[in-house]
């Protein structure tokens, strides 16, 4: 059974009649010790699916309009808000892009760390320091006895994502949220970090959920890809199946348009004309036809919905070949 | 660009553009300082693209500012077609400009909201009193034409374009003045994959079209190596290896391109890794290593590495040069 399943999802935001359906119809799960990548570009919803999948956005102005959401036995759409703080940063822990503006910038990191401790596990101030420089150590942050007496901005970026990736394992999560984690970093310090994440995951046996607009990120951390276009997956397959033979045109599109360490120096490069529509300028049909070389009639006037098998999925009338 | 392309650019006098030791600092509070560039030279011929990479903080960016001289140098000279442009008085400076022009990171912030697309693109024309109205009116129809956006588009605003769009505006803008060198800082690293391919495609057609010579500074490798004939690596304000395009990817020589080149992330879940992560960070500028820039971080530092600073050594071909600043290959 699937760690943590998102079944029929759908995401408005607004009111009355400027109230736009941002997400719709999203389902994925995550297994336990795999990690589930949901790649797109700006606009396409990832992060709205996510953070609402664990029902993490403010309502209002966001609205869930349907969606089967369980972690295990939990069902979390039912929860009470009580009940659902219980489970973030509890069961559930998540790394947002931005270290900056994730930490709050008047109380030491060692503050901060053991605040979860005290409020989920209900530690005594000796437990809870013992137990954070157990957790800063994990996470590769040398002298962790000299970090905690810091403040956020004292700390370097590298060291600041260490810290919130060491706050969202700090109660032992069954599910990791990890939204663009390396998305403000160095390579080399990218590098690091996805190490480290690969290794937590390994050893405590997480489910990750992955956002990301970067397919080499992908390619190199994920098992599982869900690829998002406005608003909706597209297509969704096992990582190596993805990349070897991508199906919607989209995902085929995306793979050929980014410059590769082996693409020829000055080659043209693949493009995908055109933009991303709006969500309220979103067309009958499949949203992606108005870019797509191979749309027909019917891409314009139907939707397509996922098919495929088990491991490869994908919505679109007239695939790619494999 | 071919052997045959090379071989005619070095047959041509002067140099597009020769840096000579080139270094900033700039000066903090309480008498601090930061070197942020650091004795960089090199020489760019006509038609050819440096690329310059480097993580944050390593000075690129400060690099491409001190050679249009936008801000000043602490010390070095920049020339460019043979004359030293360092110590031009501003008037001659404004003017030389036109010939050297600069594309930004973020299109959202690098074009005035209150200015309609039209005036944005026909400003640098005015103010170097080139054309008379209507001329300028046709031009801008044309570069617009050129960076591929409809000819309404002068009528618009800003803000009514996405973020591709907006760089193909700045492009157009930078294009105006027929500029034969433009320094291009991070141009498609705010784009999405599906748009930053269209935004390359276009600046590799202006180089064919127009002869233009970029000076590319990015921190994305894969980008870099698709665009330049030559690349430079920074490393603390300092150039620790430079070559040819092929050379640096086919035989990175310095630890430090080594370890950058293992680190990307390639869209390809065959690939094997390889990889040995470097550990630690950029060092503060403010506080850099003696010795070698990067000893502290190096797997194959030495001891002279943790006193002595590497020189640039000539370790390439006649017709491939490649020179890297590293004790391994003294």
């Amino acid at each position: 059974m699937a760690l943590f399943s998102v079944e029929d999802l759908a995401v408005s935001f607004g009111r009355g009649a400027s109230r736009v359906r941002v997400v719709d119809g999203v389902s994925f799960s995550v297994d336990k010790g795999r990690t589930l990548g949901i790649v797109g570009e700006s606009g396409c919803g990832k992060t709205v699916t996510v953070m609402s999948s664990i029902r993490l956005l403010p309502s209002p102005p966001s609205h869930i309009d349907s969606g089967r959401l369980r972690l295990g036995e939990v069902d979390l759409a039912a929860l009470a808000p009580k009940a659902l703080r219980d489970i973030w940063g509890n069961r559930i822990g998540v790394v947002f892009q931005d270290p900056m503006t994730s930490l709050n910038p008047t109380y030491t990191v060692g503050f901060q760390l053991r605040e979860a401790l005290r409020l989920h596990r209900r530690m005594t101030e000796t437990e809870a320091h013992a137990e954070v420089l157990r957790m800063l150590d994990r996470v590769g942050i040398n002298a962790p006895e000299r970090r905690l007496t810091q403040y956020p901005h004292e700390l370097s970026g590298g060291l600041r994502q260490r810290v919130l990736i060491a706050m969202a394992l700090m109660c032992g999560p069954e599910l990791l949220i990890a939204d663009e984690p390396t998305t403000a970093l160095d390579v080399t310090l990218q590098a690091q970090i996805l190490d480290l994440l690969r290794s937590l995951r390994d050893e405590l046996g997480m489910g990750i959920l992955l956002v990301t607009h970067d397919l080499g990120v992908v390619a190199e951390f994920c098992d599982q890809v869900a690829v998002m276009y406005a608003g909706r997956i597209v297509e969704s397959a096992g990582v190596k199946s993805l990349f070897a033979s991508p199906r919607h045109p989209y995902t085929h599109g995306l793979l050929a348009s980014i410059p590769r360490l082996t693409t020829e120096k000055g080659a043209r490069l693949a493009a995908i004309e055109g933009m991303v529509p709006a969500p309220g300028e979103r067309p009958a049909g499949c949203a992606f036809a108005q870019r797509c070389p191979r749309a027909q009639i019917r891409c314009r006037e139907e939707r397509p919905e996922l098919v495929g098998d088990a491991d490869h999925r994908y919505a679109c009338f007239h695939p790619v070949s494999a | 660009m071919g052997a045959a392309t090379i071989v005619e650019a070095r047959s041509m006098t002067v140099p597009l553009l020769e840096i000579q030791g080139l270094s900033k600092t700039f000066a903090l509070k309480g008498g601090r300082s930061i070197r942020a560039v650091d004795g960089v030279s090199f020489v760019q011929r006509k038609g050819e693209t440096i690329g310059i990479v480097g993580e944050s903080g390593c000075g690129k960016s400060t690099l491409g500012r001190l050679i249009l001289r936008l801000i000043e140098p602490t010390a070095g000279d920049v020339r460019f077609l043979g004359k030293d442009i360092t110590l031009l008085p501003a008037e001659a400076m404004r003017a030389m400009r036109r010939h050297m022009q600069m594309i930004f990171q973020d299109p959202y912030t690098s074009l005035d909201p209150r200015m309609r697309v039209g005036s944005l693109i026909e400003e640098p024309l005015v103010i170097h009193g080139l054309g008379t109205p209507g001329e300028r009116t046709r031009e801008v129809a044309r570069l617009l034409d050129t960076v591929g956006l409809p000819a309404e588009a002068a009528g618009r605003y800003p803000h009514e374009f996405s973020g591709g769009q907006r760089q193909r505006i700045c492009i157009a803008r930078a294009l105006a003045l027929h500029p034969q060198l433009i320094v291009a800082d991070e141009p498609v690293s705010a784009l999405d994959v599906s748009i930053q391919s269209q935004v390359l495609n276009l600046l590799m057609d202006l180089k064919r079209e127009h002869g233009l010579s970029y000076l590319f500074i990015s921190h994305n490798l894969a980008v870099v190596k698709y665009v330049s004939d030559t690349i430079a690596v920074m490393y603390l304000g300092r150039i620790v290896e430079m070559g040819s395009t092929g050379s640096i990817y086919a035989d990175p020589k310095h630890p430090y391109t080594q370890a950058l080149l293992a680190a990307i992330p390639e869209p390809d879940p065959e690939r094997a890794r390889d990889r040995v992560p470097l550990q630690g960070e950029l060092p503060s500028p403010e506080h850099p290593p003696a010795g070698c820039p990067f000893h502290p971080r190096c797997p194959r530092a030495m001891d002279r590495c943790r006193s002595e600073v590497p020189q640039p050594l000539e370790r390439g071909t006649k017709e491939h040069p490649h020179r890297v600043a590293c004790h391994l290959y003294d």
